[in-house]
């Protein structure tokens, strides 16, 4: 289990995160989502140890992560942009990562290298940006870690690629009891893998739990009137978002559903349809409800 | 704190880096073999032998690729600094920041000190193989000194790595670290020499070895002469600098922001420290320079160009530091207050005269011995002829309190003069207000004399002066003549008998140098060496100045030691040399006669007429040869002695032989009396004038009124010229 617990961070005094508290439950796949500059990166760095919090505590299994290599061996973080050693190639990475974490698991390094076609013993610095991508997944997975951290690390990588790494992420989950986080812009891929999602905003954790029990959440309404009406008829449900085209209405509410219909009823409209909302739409209706992009 | 000094080495990923770079490894060998073992092949095939000289030159050459390669490698190691990505994966491993300091610390270690270990090795078994008499010890020594420095140059640039963001950055201020003690000793030599009369450095290269770990791997490794302070433990010192700052380097490691990685700095202090600093050195640097270049001492117009040099330099480092000029008006201010600190401590120094530095002369009491180096226009203490300082060093250092007493004066007597002309330096050439000496050498200071004075005081602490002064305000030190120290630089060869191997010439000459006997195989050399010294200690320095005894006789000795160095002196007897002569007489040696010469002997005659021509110095058989009188002043300045204005006298060759109870060699005279100039026969200590020159004494005086009388009195011009180089 990755613990936070009152965890802040300034870069220059400006303050990134602001005593966030936060929990991961062991063998769960988290989403880590937020606006460009939220503290997503620097939150994951500061659980691999890579940097040290200024305040509060890090803990994975209850044991403080920051230089601590015993702790750092069952964690394995993969960066927005993937480091190899200078003019190396794969099987090289391969013996460099070996003398750190003896996890490393060369059977699962073969069966992922049948997976990736990725030729190992080619310099890596001849690859595409999409191979370097698969290059630093064969090497963190095959590292085996009890924590993987993945900064956006589905970036680049082709449709089929993608879906065979979700595909092992979720096997290895099942099999090993592996916590997963994932920071990435790309909500319907998370989506897909994540069983729990956070979102981070204005330097703090403003959401945080199950996939389900968020999308359960959050409702789009389509609301019609055979009258004119104001936008702000619905304004006693703390809307996230209205949308007004002619006498018909899109709401985006959190809540419960079957109280929402309720109160619309009351309003005596001439339709009223729950519409589908995706994890993509909550984030964006979310974050247009705390300012984020409203002006554009 | 505890936990600071404990780490482990992870073995694995030290070999990983070993392998790594291996590349780099056999790069470096094999440079570093083409530029010594190499080499020194390479040059047999031309020469057909083998040269010392060469396998020097190439272990200074691989030692150069050493600091090079110093320089390279933790950029190698420890680029992974430079890079926020690095970072990510670096500080992720599950290995303690220490521990992967240390470890790639040891690993760069490893790759800078494998190729230099192992073509040092060859290259000196290759050069043991081939050149006779190797020490052993000393090529051991300098590979000791070479790996012991390499710890504490590699630190100052992995500090200014720690500090900084990019290798751009660690590399300018790793070399800018390295450069500052440089310029801050040339800062201090050039303040001193420009301003502080006096200005010398007791010992010029300690500063530096103890600032400059890149002076001092090169000191320590090729200066086998100094003992002095003891190389090992200034080794000893570098090693702790070099542990001592590889923690504090694990500090800046440990602390320093990986977020910032990729910017310029890292530390938000170390620019505005460094480049201060650095800055603050340079203005002071120039402004001593510009201050001796232009000649007018502080002059503010003169600090006017340095100022705005320095200004120029300091934004660059500030445009550099900044990637553009949006913090120009910051750096503008900071410069200006640098240079307003720069400006008054330099003028402050100046003014006051470096706070009694000028002025100050030890107490005989407190002083326990005094290096003394004195360049006299005449040889009298310190001749410079066939000097080597291994096989004949110059012996320097005085320790009996008559001596050290003697120096103490002569060095408030420079001042008085300096004092008397508002200690204003002086260039050796222009005529001086006025002399603090009013005695027979006064009439001397139109010849320059160098002097340095290092006092070692009782309490270890060292004071050293060096002026440039006419000779007669250095005159009380030909007291010293009668000092052990002087008959060791006169006659290196009777002083330490022992070190000499043979004797390629050792004669005896009449007085006037025309006729000769071999002393070799008649006269054993140790004795002769031992009684004359004896002969020569038992005299006292008027008797040695101003001998009042004719010259019986001149040895020409040649000896040579086992360095093959060998060196000639004139050693001239008389009457006062009695175990010398004794000697001569018991080993049935016979003194040689004036033998008959075609050449024409002339007096010189100083000018009667001419109150001022109040004497003749000579100093006629080692050293140079010269004599001088005050009325000649305006034509030594044109460089044609003489003409015009010396008298002199020809004399009949069957005459010459009246004048020897008068002649003197080795002496001075206050009074004038007339100079004695003859063509020389031969030549001895590498004299580079044709002519010998002795001085009268007074006893003469009658025979050269008679002469004077009798024969015609001629002047000199320039077809005859008395004093002539070739």
């Amino acid at each position: 289990m990755i613990q936070l617990t009152s965890v802040s961070k300034s870069f220059d005094n400006k303050l990134v995160l602001d005593h966030i508290d936060w929990t991961v439950k062991k063998g769960s796949v988290f989403g880590l989502v937020g606006p460009n500059g939220a503290g997503k990166s620097t939150l994951l760095r500061i659980i691999s140890g890579v940097i040290k919090a200024d305040n509060g505590q890090v803990t994975v299994d209850g044991e403080f992560v920051y230089d601590e290599p015993q702790v750092k061996k069952r964690i394995l973080f993969l960066a927005d942009e993937p480091f190899f050693l200078h003019q190396s190639t794969l099987k090289e990475m391969k013996e460099f990562y070996k003398i750190f974490y003896p996890s490393f698991d060369e059977t699962m390094y073969t069966k992922l290298l049948n997976n990736f076609p990725i030729p190992e013993n080619e310099k890596i610095n001849t690859f595409s940006k999409g191979m370097k991508r698969q290059t630093g997944l064969i090497l963190a997975l095959a590292v085996n870690p009890d924590v993987l951290l993945l900064d956006e690390s589905f970036d680049g990588l082709d449709p089929v690629m993608r879906l065979t790494l979700k595909r092992f992420i979720s096997r290895e989950i099942l099999n090993r009891d592996m916590t997963v986080v994932i920071s990435s812009h790309n909500l319907r891929e998370l989506e897909d893998i994540c069983d729990q999602i956070a979102l981070i905003d204005n330097r703090k954790v403003v959401m945080s739990g199950e996939v389900d029990t968020i999308k359960g959440d959050f409702h789009k309404v389509q609301v019609g009137f055979a009258h004119d009406v104001k936008e702000d008829i619905f304004a006693f449900l703390n809307p996230l978002h209205v949308d007004k085209m002619g006498n018909v209405f899109v709401v985006v509410a959190k809540g419960d559903i079957e109280g929402i219909l309720e109160s619309i009823k009351k309003l005596e409209p001439a339709l009223v349809t729950e519409l589908p909302l995706n994890l993509e739409e909550i984030f964006v209706y979310e974050m247009e409800g705390r300012g984020y992009g409203k002006t554009i | 704190m505890a936990k600071l000094f404990s780490f482990n080495i992870n073995g694995a990923y030290l070999r990983f880096l070993l392998k790594r770079n291996s590349r780099f490894m056999i790069l470096t060998g094999i440079a570093m073999t083409v530029l010594f073992p190499i080499l020194a092949f390479t040059n047999y095939l031309i020469d057909g032998s083998y040269n010392q000289f060469v396998f020097t030159t190439g272990r200074v050459f691989i030692l150069l690729l050493l600091v090079l390669s110093i320089f390279i490698v933790p950029f190698l190691l420890f680029s992974y600094l430079n890079s926020k990505k690095n970072l990510d994966v670096y500080h992720a491993l599950p290995i303690k920041r220490r521990d992967l300091y240390f470890t790639t610390l040891l690993a760069a270690f490893a790759i800078i000190l494998i190729p230099y270990t192992i073509v040092y090795l060859i290259g000196n078994i290759y050069y043991y193989s081939v050149i006779a008499n190797v020490d052993m010890i000393l090529l051991i020594k300098q590979y000791y000194f070479s790996v012991a420095l390499t710890l504490s140059i590699v630190t100052p640039i992995l500090f200014a790595m720690m500090n900084t963001g990019t290798g751009v950055d660690g590399l300018l201020y790793g070399l800018l670290l390295h450069i500052i003690p440089s310029i801050l000793y040339g800062a201090y030599v050039t303040f001193g020499s420009a301003v502080l009369l006096g200005f010398t450095v007791a010992d010029p290269s300690l500063f530096l070895l103890y600032a400059s770990p890149i002076w001092a791997i090169f000191e320590l490794t090729f200066n086998t002469t100094r003992i002095f302070p003891n190389p090992i433990l200034i080794s000893l010192y570098w090693i702790a600098f070099g542990l001592i700052t590889s923690w504090v380097v694990l500090y800046y490691y440990q602390i320093r922001r990986s977020e910032k990685a990729e910017e310029p700095f890292t530390n938000k202090w170390f620019f505005p420290v460094i480049s201060s600093f650095f800055t603050f050195i340079v203005q002071f640097f120039l402004y001593s320079a510009f201050i001796t270049l232009s000649g007018r001492g502080l002059d503010f117009r003169t600090l006017i160009f340095p100022f705005f040099l320095t200004f120029v330099m300091y934004l660059i480092l500030d445009v550099i530091a900044n990637r553009g000029f949006k913090h120009l008006i910051r750096g503008i201010i900071n410069f200006a207050i640098i240079g307003s600190l720069s400006l008054g401590t330099f003028t402050l120094g100046t003014l006051f005269d470096g706070f009694g530095y000028i002025t100050r002369v030890p107490n005989a009491s407190n002083v326990e011995k005094v290096e003394l180096e004195y360049y006299d226009p005449y040889g009298f203490l310190y001749t410079s002829y066939y000097y080597d300082q291994n096989t004949f060093p110059l012996q320097k250092m005085y320790t009996e309190a008559e001596d050290i007493a003697t120096i103490i004066d002569t060095h408030k007597t420079i001042l008085e003069g300096f004092k008397e002309n508002n200690y204003k330096k002086w260039d050796g050439y222009s005529p001086l207000a006025s002399s603090p000496r009013t005695t027979l050498a006064s009439s001397l200071n139109y010849q320059s004399s160098n002097i340095r004075i290092v006092y070692y005081l009782n309490n270890g602490a060292k004071i050293a002066r060096s002026y440039t002064v006419p000779f007669g305000w250095t005159a009380g030190l030909l007291d010293l003549v009668d000092s052990e120290n002087v008959f060791k630089n006169r006659y290196p060869m009777l002083a330490n008998p022992d070190a000499i191997v043979r004797n390629t010439i050792f004669e005896i000459f009449d007085p006037l140098l025309t006729n000769s006997v071999s002393l070799s195989g008649k006269v054993n050399f140790k004795l002769f060496a031992a009684a004359y010294k004896s002969d020569y200690m038992s005299l006292n320095e008027q008797q040695h100045n101003q001998p009042n005894t004719p010259v019986l006789g001149v040895v020409n000795l040649t000896s040579c030691a086992s360095t093959d160095i060998c060196i000639t002196r004139a050693i001239p007897l008389d009457a006062r040399y009695t175990q010398t002569m004794s000697l001569l007489a018991s080993s049935g040696v016979t003194l040689p006669t004036l033998a008959t010469f075609n050449y024409q002997p002339i007096v010189l005659l100083p000018d009667a007429t001419n109150e001022k021509t109040s004497f003749f110095l000579i100093q006629s058989l080692f050293g140079q040869t010269d004599f001088y009188s005050q009325t000649n002043y305006n034509d030594v300045k044109e460089e044609v002695p003489f003409v015009g204005v010396v008298k002199y006298i020809e004399i009949p060759s069957d005459k010459i032989v009246e004048l020897l109870p008068y002649i003197r060699i080795n002496a001075i005279s206050n009074k004038a009396i007339g100079v004695l100039r003859l063509e020389s026969k031969i030549i001895i200590n590498d004299r580079n004038t044709q002519y010998l020159f002795y001085l009268l004494d007074e006893g003469a005086l009658p025979l050269l009124q008679q002469w004077q009388a009798e024969l015609e009195v001629k002047t000199m011009n320039y077809d005859n010229v008395v004093y002539k180089y070739e």
